[in-house]
């Protein structure tokens, strides 16, 4: 650097930097609406397959999608950082993540989950988090630039003569900062329950994050984790049957079988607690963003021979491609759900049993809420 | 109960181990509901339930779960997780296998509309049951195992509600001599009076007034009539065929069941006088036509077609 100017604490670590595009505050995200994804449930009857289990299970409750935007300046402006804020801290407290930042014209939508407490049939949801957001000086708009009546302070320029820092917007200041990851996968118990199948997840990861400040709690915590990872896990049941009806004129035989898929979608999300002074907790976890449920009925009862080959050569054929059908059968009779809850319609299975980039570094950043409001 | 553990798979994902198993029930086992012991299928009792017309079931239940434990793990924990599947399939019930027959076992349009359902008389609305009670309060509803709603016959000039009777579900149904396929039981509401239609089978007879593709199932004549009722004389034509086809031969609008359509015919003085369409959205009682002609036709011991 030939000129400038550079600013470190005692551990060499820079703080201002003229060069730099530091990030200051540029506000509040704008809540524009809560929905979730719809219960994907669909499957066809047949006369004696069972009637067991038309439903999610009741540990199905997809979270909350809370939607935010944001304006920048310009179409080609970067994602700001967005800080989520939650309501309530506290191992009690809704797990919550970032899980979609996409451009709107020269605005950001940002799309929070948040956990839903209750039943699939019953969900409760929970008072939204804020969030707070930053960007470089160079994307934010007129207003958000504005220093208003403020004559002093610090600014630096960098050496074509933009402004990079700027002491009176509210520079972005990291209290905390820890390398965490996702847990291995969502659920490791059976999900085995009959016809309600368990997807409760029941893995998380604990991380502690030493605050350069002393608070007494965690109330006043924000928290930044770009997380990409994901799991799905699926459950499925196959029944079947054959016998004979006694049914007036028609007394028949048949065979029947039918197989059910059940499976979660689960995303990254996060939880702050207060530890000490000194320190936060960050509980790292997966929690349900989608979910369904699909079933298929084949019966037949011309000749019982030929209705068991039938009936099994169905259930191999669906039983080979469940996430495929189970897909197709979501997609052809739910789409509409989608576009009344204003989400991107889709199968949101995408593989089956596992979790993805769950190894992968995640760095939490921790602010304070309060510096800015 | 004893259920069966296949391990499918085995895959180490770093700190656990992903096994995918399938945990099968045995065969659940039971007549008219109640859960007994499984009969080998061949044994006399087994038959005895198929020749004596007995309702009864043979199911199963498979799980096909994946687990995961920490790697590297012991064959007691592995033992435990699959124990606790193992209980979940192990309590599997007979009831866990219930379904429920649809409610209305078929829909029919008489040229397209004026739509009659019929029921199990168990299940049918209290204002189906109504109708024909109130008209024929000295009638036994026990007797009937189907019945219809009310709908305007014009061959007829009057309300008929249709109904079928358990006497006559017998595998070598004879009525004044011909080989029957199935009879019915007219109820004309405004007339208080009733007779039976009988479908008996087409013995090769051709149909000219068929659309082309179209097979004749069954043909239908009837007997046992209220004294003081005249009937004109009429017959109808049961038939299969392309929907398309019949629907523009009879100037019909486009009527399916989900699972199954079939058509009538009408014919008074040779003249065709209407045409139906019987729709089947679910396999009930009717909805396999063919089958059941063909099952009858062998229990009679003669040609169906």
């Amino acid at each position: 650097m030939a000129y400038g100017l550079q600013i470190t604490n005692n551990s060499n670590e820079i703080l201002i930097d003229s060069d730099f595009a530091h990030y200051h505050y540029i506000g509040k995200a704008t809540y524009v609406s809560t929905t979730h994804i719809p219960n994907l449930l669909d499957g066809n009857n047949t006369q004696h397959s069972t009637q067991q289990g038309q439903h999610m299970s009741p540990s199905q409750v997809n979270g909350d999608v809370i939607k935010y935007t944001i304006a920048t300046n310009s179409t080609s402006s970067p994602p700001p950082m967005c800080f989520i804020k939650p309501a309530s801290t506290g191992s009690s407290a809704p797990h919550c993540g970032i899980v979609l930042t996409k451009r709107s014209g020269s605005s950001w939508e940002i799309q929070v989950l948040q956990t839903r407490g209750g039943t699939n049939a019953s969900p409760n949801s929970s008072t939204r988090p804020n969030l707070y957001c930053f960007s470089p000086l160079s994307h934010m708009t007129s207003s958000q630039a504005s220093v208003g009546s403020s004559t002093y302070g610090l600014a630096t320029f960098n050496s074509s003569g933009s402004k990079t820092f700027d002491s009176r917007l509210k520079p972005l200041k990291v209290i905390g900062a820890q390398a965490i990851n996702a847990p291995s996968i969502a659920r490791s118990a059976s999900k085995a329950n009959g016809f309600s199948p368990v997807f409760t997840p029941d893995q998380s990861s604990n991380y502690n994050v030493t605050r350069y400040v002393s608070e007494a709690n965690s109330s006043d915590l924000m928290f930044y984790a770009p997380s990409l990872a994901h799991a799905c896990q699926q459950h499925s049941v196959s029944t079947d049957g054959d016998g004979f009806q006694s049914q007036g004129y028609s007394s028949f035989f048949y065979a029947w079988a039918r197989t059910d898929l059940w499976w979660c979608f689960y995303r990254n999300v996060f939880q702050l607690s207060h530890v000490n002074s000194s320190t936060a907790k960050v509980n790292s976890a997966y929690r349900i963003y989608a979910s369904g449920h699909v079933w298929k009925s084949v019966q037949d009862n011309n000749s019982l021979l030929a209705a068991i080959a039938a009936a099994a050569l169905a259930f191999a054929t669906f039983g080979a491609s469940l996430v495929v059908v189970g897909a197709f059968v979501a997609t052809s009779a739910i789409t509409s759900a989608f576009t009344s809850a204003g989400l991107a319609s889709g199968t949101y299975l995408p593989y089956s049993d596992g979790a993805r980039n769950q190894g992968e570094n995640v760095t939490v950043l921790l602010s304070k809420a309060s510096y800015y409001d | 109960m004893t259920s069966a553990v296949e391990i499918v798979s085995q895959e180490d994902i770093g700190d656990l181990i992903k096994v995918r198993l399938k945990v099968k029930s045995s065969e659940i086992f039971s007549v008219e509901g109640t859960k007994l012991d499984t009969p080998d299928r061949s044994s006399d009792y087994h038959q005895s339930l198929h020749s004596g017309r007995v309702t009864h079931r043979h199911n199963t239940y498979t799980t096909d779960e994946t687990i995961y434990i920490s790697s590297p793990f012991s064959q007691d924990e592995l033992d435990a997780k699959v124990a606790e599947i193992v209980a979940v399939v192990d309590n599997t019930q007979v009831s866990d296998f219930d379904h429920n027959n649809s409610d209305v076992q078929e829909r029919m349009f008489i040229g397209g509309e004026n739509e009659k359902l019929f029921y199990k008389t168990t299940q049918a609305p209290s204002s189906v049951i109504s109708s024909f009670t109130t008209a024929f309060p000295t009638e036994n509803l026990s007797t009937i195992s189907l019945i219809s709603t009310p709908s305007y016959h014009n061959i007829v000039d009057d309300n008929v509600i249709s109904t079928f009777l358990w006497e006559d579900d017998i595998p070598q149904l004879v009525i004044d001599g011909v080989k029957c396929i199935a009879r019915s039981r007219k109820y004309i509401v405004g007339l208080q009076k009733k007779y039976d239609r009988c479908y008996t089978f087409t013995a090769g007879e051709t149909f000219s007034f068929l659309p082309e593709g179209c097979t004749p199932l069954a043909k239908s004549f009837h007997t046992n009539i209220d004294d003081g009722l005249t009937l004109p004389n009429f017959y109808d034509v049961y038939f299969t065929g392309d929907s398309t086809i019949v629907e523009e031969a009879f100037s019909l609008p486009s009527k399916v069941g989900k699972e199954t359509t079939y058509y009538a015919v009408t014919v008074v003085e040779g003249t065709v006088r209407r045409a139906k369409q019987y729709c089947y959205d679910a396999t009930t009682a009717f909805y396999d036509w063919q089958a059941t002609v063909e099952r009858s036709s062998s229990n009679h011991g003669v040609p169906w077609i």
